[in-house]
């Protein structure tokens, strides 16, 4: 993945671990007190700063909104921007300065997850580092995941979820992670990964690393996120889903996600000039009253139903709803940025609420995995640590 | 730069050499605007004779004031000064960018000229990455010129103009030919372009709705915005069938009853709207509700948001 042309190093972090990496991988960087402004989204690939941590870098993942039944996920803010260029990706239309950017401080990070475990001592936090950029993608350079990895092993309220659409895991492989990081994959059909994905690993390096991590103890984590329409998806996303169930056994899949394409009204004509070939913004999409463009429900319902049932089949159970018991075998189920009504009407049933379905997780996990997480608070507990969406 | 200075209060005709004189090609550019304007006619002086550099035409309209100049020696000093002098960064924004493409493909003023010393004299700068910039204004330019007549007499703005590029030429230009039988503010061109441009994406050609709309008796307003909303329908044709069906079930309900929902289909939600007279009628509407066939048909509509 070293693709970038020029590495900066903010002087503070000049002795950090992250310039150890860097300068063993790619040789000294360039030492400059700010980032490098880059505006055009392309060119800021193409350079990368390793930057002190400034400001909160824990927070709440920013899709989290009373309209939809969220799951909560707490990100990282240790990545900003990636040297992939996916036809969708909504960082083209967000970043002020697209040079990418990874925190080298990985301490500061720590101990902001440590801080947010001792204030809420009772949760288990799923913890990612993807909001604004891939984990792994730049692991061989900066060897941040392997910082924080090693970090969250010795926290039992955390499950670190490093999400990527690389293949980047040989680094990671040999150390002792306690199970407590999930190695996810955003995972599309090949021709989407093909025409949309550039620059992303392909299809088979992304299910051989897939097996790799299964096979260093490794949780995984999938999502088929964003799913997008197009001629072939009803029978290449079944396909898609079996391949991954022949590679890797669904035991070891601690959760899925599912959602489809959506974007700012805005970021439609933005995508249609940064990738003139594209196809994916003319299907049959409405402005949902977040202000973003997603395909029409009688779609989505359709493109849902056929990888639910596909998800069902290789896990050979009946239900994913994950209010019900699960069984080892079935990884937790739930969908990005969908409505309560998407969820009953897929899976006969919905969360009651944004705790309801974090406590959810904790519960399943517990479940299936025993050895990870100890005891699980009430889900009293959950609903009243935040601010609740009721269905209204 | 060349200095300019005030001609003499009087210089004899005979003092004008118009031998030579025929209009300059950049002038043609703007002389739409410069008519519209007042603007004197440039002339040089070389020994004891009077050349006109630009402006001709003003010369020849009995203009009695006129600013004399030393001569630039090169070409694109000579541009420079003209834009100037003539205040380019009040032109039109259409007659600015095709002054820059005249500059650009006959004047051959190189692209780092232009983009270092015009676009700020012809208030076309812009932060950010200016070899970018300055593609996209060429782009612009580049557009074929019934669409760029309709931008100029629309007052597009640079933004908006940018929205065009995303649309390949021969579809604006065949959107550009429907002023007339249609009236299509600015906004309304760019989102007929976008929903024409998804539907030939989908290859469904717009040809015989266009025709169909243009042989109503519509006003050309009219038609413009039932084109819209038909290529809107055309390109949600589920959302489409399920408010159809919506709406056929949602005319079985009493006409007392009404109801309404999210045509995006995305809040699940129905709002009941009942209307009444009396008193006396609310014990009534109660009823008509709890209606068993009432209540079927709510369900259903329900069901299908």
């Amino acid at each position: 993945m070293s693709t970038q042309k020029q590495i900066f190093i903010d002087p503070s972090q000049s002795k950090s671990n992250t310039a150890q990496q860097i300068k063993q991988s790619c040789g000294s960087p360039i030492e400059v007190s700010e980032a490098p402004l880059n505006k055009d989204f392309r060119s800021g690939k193409k350079t990368l700063a390793i930057t002190p941590k400034k400001g909160q870098a824990f927070d709440t993942c920013a899709t989290y909104s009373n309209e939809y039944v969220c799951c909560n996920v707490k990100v990282l803010k240790s990545i900003k921007n990636c040297p992939f260029d996916c036809s969708y990706c909504f960082l083209q239309d967000y970043l002020n300065n697209s040079t990418m950017q990874v925190v080298g401080d990985t301490d500061a990070l720590i101990k902001e997850i440590q801080s947010a475990c001792e204030q809420q001592p009772w949760r288990l936090f799923r913890i990612g580092t993807w909001e604004l950029g891939d984990s792994l993608a730049l692991e061989a350079e900066t060897g941040q995941a392997k910082a924080l990895i090693k970090a969250v092993a010795k926290m039992p309220q955390v499950f670190l979820e490093l999400k990527t659409k690389s293949d980047q895991v040989d680094s990671i492989l040999d150390l002792d992670h306690q199970e407590r990081s999930v190695i996810s994959w955003s995972m599309n059909p090949p021709r989407i990964i093909r025409e949309q994905e550039h620059r992303t690993s392909d299809y088979e390096s992304r299910l051989l690393a897939m097996k790799k991590a299964v096979d260093a103890g490794y949780l995984i984590g999938l999502h088929f996120d964003p799913m997008i329409y197009y001629d072939e998806w009803e029978q290449d996303y079944p396909e898609l889903i079996a391949n991954i169930f022949e590679t890797i056994p669904s035991n070891r899949v601690a959760w899925i996600s599912l959602g489809s394409l959506r974007f700012k009204p805005d970021m439609k004509q933005q995508i249609m000039a940064n990738f003139p070939k594209q196809q994916i913004t003319h299907a049959e999409m409405v402005t949902g009253n977040d202000g973003k463009m997603r395909y029409v429900k009688p779609l989505r319902l359709d493109m849902y139903e056929k990888v639910i049932s596909a998800i069902k089949a290789a896990c050979n159970t009946d239900t994913i709803s994950p209010i019900q018991v699960p069984s080892p075998n079935t990884p937790l189920f739930y969908f990005c940025m969908e409505r309560w009504d998407v969820w009953e009407h897929l899976l006969g049933e919905s969360p009651r609420s944004v705790g309801h379905l974090d406590h959810l997780f904790a519960q399943h996990l517990q479940h299936r995995f025993p050895h990870l997480v100890n005891n699980v608070a009430s889900i009293e507990q959950y609903e009243t640590s935040q601010d609740t969406p009721i269905r209204t | 730069m060349s200095q300019t200075y005030l001609a003499p209060e009087q210089i004899s005709t005979n003092q004008i050499d118009l031998s030579g004189s025929k209009t300059w090609p950049l002038f043609k550019l703007i002389d739409h605007h410069i008519q519209a304007s007042k603007h004197f006619p440039i002339l040089y002086l070389n020994n004891t004779q009077y050349h006109v550099l630009f402006g001709h035409k003003q010369l020849n309209k009995d203009i009695t004031t006129c600013i004399c100049i030393e001569r630039p020696e090169s070409s694109h000093q000579l541009f420079l000064l003209f834009c100037e002098l003539y205040d380019a960064a009040s032109w039109p924004l259409m007659t600015k960018l095709s002054v820059m493409n005249y500059l650009y493909f006959n004047a051959k003023i190189t692209r780092n000229i232009l983009q270092k010393e015009f676009l700020k004299t012809l208030n076309l700068h812009q932060q950010g990455h200016q070899a970018n910039h300055f593609n996209t204004l060429l782009k612009i330019s580049q557009l074929p010129t019934k669409v760029q007549g309709f931008c100029q007499e629309k007052k597009y703005s640079l933004k908006q103009l940018k929205q065009l590029l995303l649309y390949p030429p021969s579809l604006l230009l065949q959107l550009s030919e429907l002023d007339g039988p249609f009236k299509i503010s600015a906004s309304q061109f760019i989102l007929l372009a976008q929903h024409a441009h998804d539907m030939a994406q989908n290859n469904r050609p717009i040809t015989k709705i266009i025709q169909q709309i243009q042989q109503s008796n519509e006003r050309p307003s009219q038609r413009s915005t039932r084109l819209i909303n038909e290529l809107k329908t055309q390109l949600t044709p589920r959302l489409s069938q399920a408010n159809k069906h919506l709406h056929s079930l949602s005319a079985t309900l009493p006409e007392q009853l009404q109801v309404n929902w999210d045509p995006n289909l995305e809040i699940k939600s129905l709002n009941l709207n009942v209307s009444f007279k009396r008193n006396e009628d609310i014990q009534s509407i109660a009823q008509l509700i709890q209606a068993p066939k009432t209540q079927k048909t709510l369900k259903a509509i329900l069901k299908g948001i």
